[in-house]
């Protein structure tokens, strides 16, 4: 009988000690849920790191991890948070965290516009995925596309999504909106200054025509005069200077163009878009 | 009858034992509440400020290590904040926290000597010099380290030279070898002279520049201004006036400024000397930690 109670004393007694050290764990995780929500990242991570330090059963640790590398990320500390991801990926307790969290990882290295490794995780990813997750990557794609500056690929992906999309369809606009740089550098070649004017430079394009014309027209002159040192030295250093600048010019705006295009449909993303960001 | 009564007097104990075990339970709920882990604690916010500590998260490890000053005195909690300050490079607040600890303390030594390393790591060779020359408070038990960072403070400035004889004194025989290679790059220095470039293209446009280093520029330089040049003689010889004094406008801009640009390339060519200097000395210093001492008490 007493062997019983003692038994039963030392069950109820470890029980309760394990209970109670739990309660004071999950306290300590509201706690940081609190701050979390709240947008006090720095505090956050700190009462997070609290939790994983006093969490020796490790009861928390992927929710901990997880949580860190999220306030990491929302305080642009990108290389910070995917440290904690691929922590929290070790300590994943299911597929769908596994999963979850490199998901998380692609996102991370889509706002650290580093495109390369996201394309090479979401390439591993897509390996073992079922249907749905196999959507949710090629959601990713399209926006890992946009990042890389390859609109036309990331309307396709997101036309695999769904043919409707919204970034499909906003993809294609800034694919049609771009300016062609290699129409840009053709229509220099063959007249000085078109190229400018097409990207909305008319003033130097308007230059480079004036300048090309009269060092042509010298050039031409010396030629006439059979002075071909002369038609030599203004052609090569004066003629073909301002040429070879012309076409390089049109090349230049319409990079930056396309530059201000990209950027001004990313941040029209990042403040109207309501689906999901990176 | 005798069945039943034998039963009820079998489920007795057995209520009893149910109570007593429901009331030993109760009991050990209310003494473990009483004893769960308060995870602020004085004693938990420094093992937590140890461990983030350890782990270089010094922001955060400051911030617990604040709170469990607040309720004890501890000089090696003081020491490890300065310490982690330092790290964080806020040299101005490190130094002042290890200053409250140059007396009346058994890490007083320490202190001192990270207070001076503080100086020298704020980049500012000459005051950490001044303080090591008139300081009365320098630690007895790091003396080499602080002569040996004065060295290192020579060569980190420009217009200072170290002491051979110090540094052969100082450091032992492998990392001598190597610093006084990095003494003779700094006492002799490959410099190229900017009159003798700017000379040199005055009477070879293009030549300044190729002594400078710049070969391509150099040959181009030359080029032009002789082709420039040519065509206004040439011009002048045709009275093609216009044009004549225009390319010897044009040749005369680029022979002058071919001059100051081999002047300006000759400079490029010693900063690039001393850059490299620097550059190599850091990687090999960052690599030797600066000769620092390292504390077992920290890692504790």
């Amino acid at each position: 009988m007493i062997k019983n109670i003692l038994n039963i004393v030392f069950i109820l007694s470890a029980f309760s000690n394990l209970l109670f050290a739990q309660n004071e764990l999950s306290r300590q995780r509201d706690f940081a849920n609190n701050l979390f929500e709240e947008g006090l990242f720095f505090d956050a991570v700190t009462e997070y790191k609290r939790l994983q330090y006093f969490d020796k059963n490790k009861i928390y640790e992927y929710d901990s991890n997880y949580k860190i590398a999220l306030s990491y990320k929302r305080g642009t500390k990108f290389d910070e948070a995917i440290n904690y991801f691929s922590k929290a990926v070790l300590s994943s307790r299911t597929d769908e965290e596994k999963f979850e969290t490199h998901v998380q990882i692609i996102r991370t290295n889509i706002l650290r516009k580093t495109t390369d490794r996201a394309f090479q995780l979401l390439n591993e990813l897509d390996k073992s995925a079922s249907y749905t997750q196999k959507k949710e990557i090629n959601y990713w794609r399209g926006w890992t596309y946009m990042f890389a500056d390859k609109w036309d690929s990331a309307a396709f992906y997101f036309s695999l999504v769904d043919y409707d999309h919204e970034l499909k369809n906003l993809a294609n606009d800034v694919k049609n909106d771009k300016y062609s740089v290699t129409f840009a550098k053709v229509i220099s070649y063959i007249l000085p200054g078109p190229g400018q004017f097409y990207t909305g430079n008319y003033l130097s394009g308007l230059m480079s025509l004036g300048w090309t014309a009269l060092w042509g027209y010298l050039t031409v002159d010396a030629i006439i005069d059979e002075r071909v040192f002369d038609a030599f030295a203004i052609g090569d250093l004066l003629f073909l200077r301002f040429y070879r600048g012309n076409i390089q010019n049109a090349e230049k705006f319409a990079v930056e163009k396309n530059i201000e295009i990209a950027n001004k449909t990313l941040r029209y993303l990042q403040n109207n878009y309501k689906g999901i960001k990176p | 009858m005798l069945t039943n009564k034998h039963k009820s007097n079998t489920a007795l104990p057995n209520l009893n034992f149910i109570k007593s075990a429901i009331i030993i339970f109760i009991l050990l709920t209310a003494i473990t509440e009483g004893q769960t882990t308060d995870f602020f604690t004085p004693q938990n916010r420094l093992n937590f400020g140890n461990h983030l500590f350890s782990e270089k998260d010094y922001l955060r490890a400051i911030g617990e290590f604040k709170s469990y000053l607040q309720t004890t005195n501890n000089d090696t909690i003081k020491f490890k904040m300065a310490f982690a300050l330092s790290e964080m490079k806020r040299f101005q607040e490190a130094g002042d926290n290890f200053k409250g600890l140059f007396f009346i303390s058994s890490l007083s030594e320490e202190a001192k000597f990270e207070f001076l390393k503080t100086n020298f790591l704020d980049e500012d060779s000459k005051t950490f010099r001044d303080i090591i020359n008139n300081s009365p408070f320098l630690p007895e038990k790091y003396l080499q380290n602080i002569n040996q960072l004065k060295q290192i403070s020579l060569f980190k400035e420009e217009n200072t030279l170290p002491d051979s004889n110090e540094i052969s004194n100082l450091f032992s025989e492998n990392e001598k070898i190597e610093l006084i290679k990095f003494y003779l790059r700094k006492k002799n220095p490959e410099y190229k002279s900017q009159g003798t470039a700017a000379l040199l293209s005055a009477i070879i446009p293009g030549l300044g520049k190729i002594y400078a280093g710049e070969i391509g520029d150099g040959i181009t330089s030359f080029l032009f201004t002789g082709v420039l040049s040519f065509l206004a003689y040439d011009n002048f010889k045709a009275n093609h006036d216009f044009r004549a004094w225009l390319f010897t406008g044009l040749a005369a801009w680029f022979y002058g400024g071919n001059i100051y640009g081999s002047a300006a390339a000759a400079q490029n060519y010693n900063a690039g000397i001393k850059f490299d200097f620097q550059n190599d000395l850091n990687i090999y210093l960052n690599s030797k930690n600066y000769f620092f001492p390292e504390y077992e008490f920290l890692d504790k």
